[in-house]
């Protein structure tokens, strides 16, 4: 009796052995096939067409105006001055033009890491918010002006809801479908630039800042 | 001393870091609560795993069972207000899962594995046991490497990430297979005793 408890015992025991060393052989080889297949993809090239985006020019109307405010405190109190200096910033929309603009093809990681770079949108709704509850003390009128910004803010979400999209379903976009949206993180990049310079265009004109 | 064991040990503690690194643990480990509650069911399983060590010493083996069976009772009401505490605050049982299960259920089953790696030190192992653990825990740390060469990858929306069909998911989707490979190890572990 003891002895065919044993053997039953080993039996099972042998079985279990088997099945684990499966399972486990099975799941490397379900790691190595997911591999191969995500360094596929993540180095997938997407072309992009009709790249117009090139025009730095604008930049520097915006450069100069924040020059402006920045030499010239207008009728704001020091505190108010300081804060709109703080949250007064360009470089990173600059920064993100320089590196995407001139782009005309993309890896799929690329893609990424330009979500990634542009997904500051809370931020950026947060600090037009705060500068637009300091200019609606100088000037009411301003009031009207935050519809136009939360528009451009809209349109923005929008372009990264469309590079969101791209990356949710990397193995369904192909190259003629793709390079449309692939666009949008050049449009993502220009209505953050339109936000800017609403905003900067509302600091001079509520603080009546002359050059 | 068992040098295949304390390479085991070795590795296991890497994995275990390596581990807390991805997915930013925000835990505090200085916190005694938090160190006693992760290392609650790892010791309780450690200590039914030696539960006929102390078989010789009736004294010492009366005083054993009856921690044990004191750490076996606690598991269970820890182990089931974890479940109901998940479960009720998540909207459906993949949402759970994601949101604290495979995180904490990993670090645990983790946590065992380096207990019974430490005590097999000092003891005559099974090779084949060590042998699995050794390549299980070299393929998830190297698996947690590929997750910090991803470029771009974020660790802050991480969580969100997991539940998107995306290039990313499969990063997290590991984790619930870790947990499975790790428990796979211990299931051989336990029946494999030499």
């Amino acid at each position: 009796m003891n002895y065919s408890k044993e053997s039953f015992k080993y039996k099972i025991k042998k079985e279990v052995n088997k099945i684990i060393i499966v399972l486990v052989t099975l799941i490397f080889i379900f790691f190595a096939f997911v591999n191969v297949k995500s360094y596929y993809y993540l180095n997938k090239t997407y072309k992009i067409s009709g790249n117009d985006y090139n025009n730095f020019s604008r930049f520097d109307e915006l450069k100069n105006n924040i020059n402006i405010i920045k030499n010239n405190q207008g009728k704001y109190s020091n505190e108010d001055y300081s804060l709109i200096l703080e949250y007064l910033s360009y470089e990173d929309v600059l920064k993100d033009a320089e590196k995407y603009f001139n782009k005309n093809n993309y890896f799929y990681k690329e893609i990424n890491s330009a979500y990634f770079d542009l997904y500051n949108y809370y931020d950026i709704a947060k600090k037009g918010e705060k500068v637009y509850k300091l200019l609606v003390k100088y000037d009411y009128n301003i009031i009207d002006n935050l519809n136009s910004y939360y528009s451009f803010y809209d349109s923005y979400n929008s372009s990264l809801n469309i590079i969101r999209n791209l990356i949710d379903n990397p193995y369904h976009i192909n190259n003629g479908t793709s390079s449309y949206n692939i666009l949008s993180i050049n449009g993502a990049i220009a209505f953050k630039y339109f936000m800017v310079k609403a905003l900067v265009n509302d600091i001079i004109e509520a603080g009546d800042i002359n050059e | 001393m068992n040098k295949r064991s304390l390479i085991k040990f070795i590795l296991v503690l890497i994995n275990m870091i390596a581990t807390l690194l991805v997915i930013k643990a925000e835990i505090s480990f200085t916190d005694p609560l938090t160190i006693l509650l992760f290392s609650l069911v790892p010791i309780t399983l450690v200590m039914f795993y030696y539960r006929k060590s102390f078989k010789n010493y009736k004294k010492f083996q009366f005083a054993y069972d009856v921690i044990l069976m004191i750490l076996i009772l606690a598991s269970l009401i820890f182990v089931l207000y974890f479940a109901f505490t998940v479960l009720n605050f998540s909207t459906n049982i993949i949402e759970a899962e994601y949101s604290g299960l495979y995180f904490f259920t990993y670090i645990v089953v983790l946590m065992t594995l380096l207990l019974f790696s430490f005590f097999d030190i000092f003891k005559k192992t099974n090779k084949k046991n060590d042998i699995l653990v050794i390549i299980i825990c070299l393929v998830t740390i190297l698996m947690s490497l590929r997750v910090y060469m991803i470029p771009g990858f974020n660790q802050d929306i991480f969580v969100y990430y997991t539940l998107s069909n995306n290039i990313y998911s499969y990063v997290s989707e590991f984790y619930v297979y870790f947990f499975i490979l790790n428990v796979l190890a211990i299931i051989h572990y336990y029946i494999n005793k030499v």
